[in-house]
């Protein structure tokens, strides 16, 4: 117990930076969601280009740009500063689209004589946005806030995660190196200690900061436009991102996607052949052997990525097949059979609180050392609260009277399955799957490849060892090779499988 | 003693710790009656319905149905809800097929009753079609498809008609009578709750009125009007005003 008091001052001093990262990142999101929030509210042409964009962007898992993020801020910024920044750049990443949503949405709610009246009144735009616009998103901004803060706590530790053991890209301080170090050394007793001040953590901050944030405007918008409200509760929204975000995402992106679709694609191919043009240039400039040398590889490069995106493809649908076998009973019983939803709701909510990446060390053990064995758990836990979450926070728009429905007609086993559970369940299995196979994704540049102190992975082949090896040699067109050949693939797939998907099952909701 | 039988039925929220919603009600259906409950808004009459068939269970007294008490929902009995609860993400055959749920019928059989069923209430053509594109008229009535498809003894109706504006409901009024009337189907007696006095004067045999606060039988009064009512008649109007006045008085 002696060794104890020491290591937890450590482990909450290494939280405390985490948070401050994780504040800064919350901050920076604020601000932008605030303003480009806004403007796409009340500019029709501003609202065209921006939120199909930020809708497609919400869709990728951007965790796997953080080796490029990285390259990028290190390059500009050295040391300590470009890789916090990178960390903090990556956090708002994750945390920014759905607030965008959430001030947009807010503003263009906002009633019509409102905004008449200050024309009426001659307001400035400053005065308008102190008086009018951001008062009245700040509600279903503190909404969006708290999802945020969950969906950036897992970018946080992985990314923390990630810069351990390269010590030119290192953070230093932060719980997910704390503990990655404590696991890698065996120090069991101090890493369950760290995982259960994270826990500690992100409980009080959810009540001291979060809930109090919450009360507070609202206690002052309520007083503008009475609306409906969600309390938030202690584990409310914890870790279950904003699937009603991917839900309203995916029927506007059905609409733009029919009447913009090739405006979208095109702009999206222009932006990353710019982007690729340039940094080829950039990385070439100096050598002019470098040009031809560059040309010549790309092939090669091209079908290293693709191989090892189909070998983590088979792994990460691998992975989710079995998140499917297993989430749907257990989502099935606690919607539909069990009578205490609200214990197995903290239970699993405290559960997922834990990013699966922080489990890396026991995860390790567990795995034998089988590096496949283990990139197969982190893509398992990184994904299966998604699925689940997004079934159950879908379950409070179903009828209530489905239960009476189910007795009155004695509709059981196999035809309650038929009838009821695996059809009630598809929208939100549909939103859940999609987000789950974003966080594997997203958790592929740990669960591939690691080394640090001792504990190291690697598979043979996979796109998110390519990424983390790209990177620590320095090798930029592999790794922006690599980025482009994902991200095309996840887009085809959101495009033709998933939105597809999902039109169909909601087609009968309207 | 009737076909379904109320005896002395109360009822509290919170395993009866809570407050009293329903004092010592008792009222019985004969067969080939209609009974209704009407009632101010809120006082639980959708609550003794829901006792009635079987979904809750009263603090004290007991519903019998041919003489055995009603403990879980029966066969014999079906329901139809306010609010339809069709299943959107069923077709409306399949919809009307979860009634069949507890027979032996296999999925062929069950397909040609429902379709049956559904063009007998004028809805031939959307069969195959789901829910969301039908008027909430057209919904009710597979609603009560799927409620008559088993063969019934005993409807339970819960304000059937109170999602729909007065036209729909009244020509889905028209509709419900001309099928209880008919003889090749089941259903013999009907309880329908409705806060619309002249609903229940139109189709009733019997009225039980309830005071609210906890739920009481203020009254039962028994309609002798025959077949074939007319609204605007003298003697129609004569009711409906003396159970306006047995209502609020």
């Amino acid at each position: 117990m002696v060794g104890i008091y020491p290591e937890f001052i450590l482990l909450v001093v290494d939280t405390v930076y985490s948070w401050a990262r994780m504040f800064v990142a919350l901050f920076i999101s604020m601000i932008l969601a605030l303003g480009i929030g806004i403007w796409t509210a009340r500019s029709a042409v501003a609202g065209k280009i921006i939120i199909p964009v930020v809708d497609v962007l919400q869709t990728l898992p951007i965790l796997a740009f953080f080796p490029f993020a990285i390259y990028i801020f290190v390059f500009y910024l050295p040391g300590y500063i470009g890789i916090n920044s990178a960390v903090v750049f990556l956090i708002v990443t994750s945390m920014l689209w759905n607030m965008i949503f959430g001030v947009n949405e807010a503003v263009r709610t906002i009633p019509n004589e409102v905004i008449e009246m200050s024309r009426v009144y001659g307001m400035s735009l400053y005065k308008r946005l102190r008086m009018i616009f951001i008062p009245a998103s700040l509600s279903k901004l503190s909404e969006q806030m708290s999802l945020s803060w969950a969906i950036g706590l897992f970018y946080l530790v992985t990314s923390e995660i990630f810069s351990t053991g390269n010590a030119k890209y290192e953070v230093r301080h932060g719980i997910g190196v704390a503990l990655t170090q404590l696991g890698a050394s065996r120090n069991f007793p101090a890493y369950l200690l760290g995982i259960g001040v994270f826990v500690l953590f992100v409980v009080v901050t959810r009540l001291l900061f979060f809930n109090k944030f919450d009360e507070y405007v609202n206690k002052y918008s309520t007083n503008v436009y009475p609306r409906h409200r969600h309390k938030l509760g202690l584990f409310d929204s914890l870790h279950m991102i904003n699937f009603p975000k991917v839900e309203a995402g995916m029927s506007r992106l059905k609409g733009y996607m029919h009447s913009h679709r090739k405006l979208i694609f095109l702009a999206l191919g222009i932006l990353i052949l710019a982007l690729s043009i340039f940094l080829l240039l950039r990385l070439t400039i100096n050598s002019q052997n470098m040009v031809s040398k560059v040309f010549y590889t790309i092939p090669g490069y091209e079908a290293e990525s693709l191989f090892s995106l189909l070998l983590s493809f088979v792994r990460i649908w691998g992975a989710f097949l079995l998140i499917l076998a297993i989430s749907i009973p257990i989502s099935v019983y606690v919607v539909f059979i069990s009578k205490k939803k609200n214990t197995f709701l903290l239970l699993f909510q405290i559960a997922a609180s834990i990013p699966a990446t922080i489990l890396l060390p026991i995860l390790f053990i567990a795995s034998g050392g089988n590096a496949e064995a283990l990139a197969f758990m982190i893509f398992f836990l990184s994904g299966i609260w998604y699925v689940i979450f997004s079934i159950l926070s879908r379950s409070k728009y179903l009828q209530s009277s489905i239960e009476d429905l189910q007795k009155i007609f004695q509709i059981r086993g196999i035809n309650a399955w038929r009838y009821i559970y695996l059809k009630a369940i598809g929208p939100g299995l549909i939103t859940g799957s999609i987000t789950a196979i974003a966080a594997e994704w997203n958790a592929s540049i740990i669960a591939e490849y690691f080394s640090s102190n001792g504990l190291s992975t690697s598979v043979k082949v996979g796109i998110g060892r390519l990424l983390d090896l790209s990177l620590s040699s320095g090798n930029i067109v592999l790794m922006l090779i690599a980025l482009i050949n994902m991200v095309i693939m996840i887009i085809l797939l959101n495009t033709f499988l998933w939105k597809r998907l999902y039109s169909k099952v909601t087609a009968v909701y309207s | 003693m009737g076909i379904i039988d109320v005896k002395e039925v109360s009822f509290s929220f919170a395993n009866g710790e809570g407050p009293k919603i329903l004092d010592s009600v008792s009222f019985d259906a004969d067969e080939y009656e209609f009974v209704s409950l009407v009632g101010p808004s809120g006082c639980g009459k959708s609550t003794l319905l829901r006792i009635i068939a079987g979904l809750i269970h009263p603090t004290s007294g007991s519903v019998s149905y041919m003489g055995s008490t009603i403990s879980q929902p029966i066969r014999d009995i079906s329901f139809v809800f306010q609010d339809f609860a069709l299943l959107p993400w069923l077709t409306n055959v399949d919809n009307v097929s979860v009634g069949l749920s507890h027979t032996k019928m296999n999925e062929k059989e069950k397909e040609k009753v429902s379709i049956e069923m559904l063009k007998k209430l004028d809805l031939g053509g959307f069969e195959y079609a789901y829910p969301n594109v039908l008027s909430g008229g057209m919904k009710q009535r597979v609603g009560l498809a799927r409620a008559l498809i088993s063969n019934p003894k005993v409807l339970l109706m819960d304000e059937p008609f109170s999602s729909l504006d007065e036209l729909t409901a009244r020509a889905l009024r028209s509709e419900v009578i001309r099928i209880l009337k008919d003889k090749a189907q089941s259903v013999s007696s009907v309880i329908m709750v409705s806060h619309n006095v002249e609903e229940a004067v139109e189709l009733s045999d019997k009225i039980v009125i309830f005071s609210n606060k906890p739920t009481h039988v203020k009254a039962i009064k028994q309609i002798s009007l025959g077949d074939n009512r007319n609204r605007h008649s003298k003697e129609f109007m004569k009711i409906v005003d003396e159970t306006y006045s047995l209502l609020v008085g």
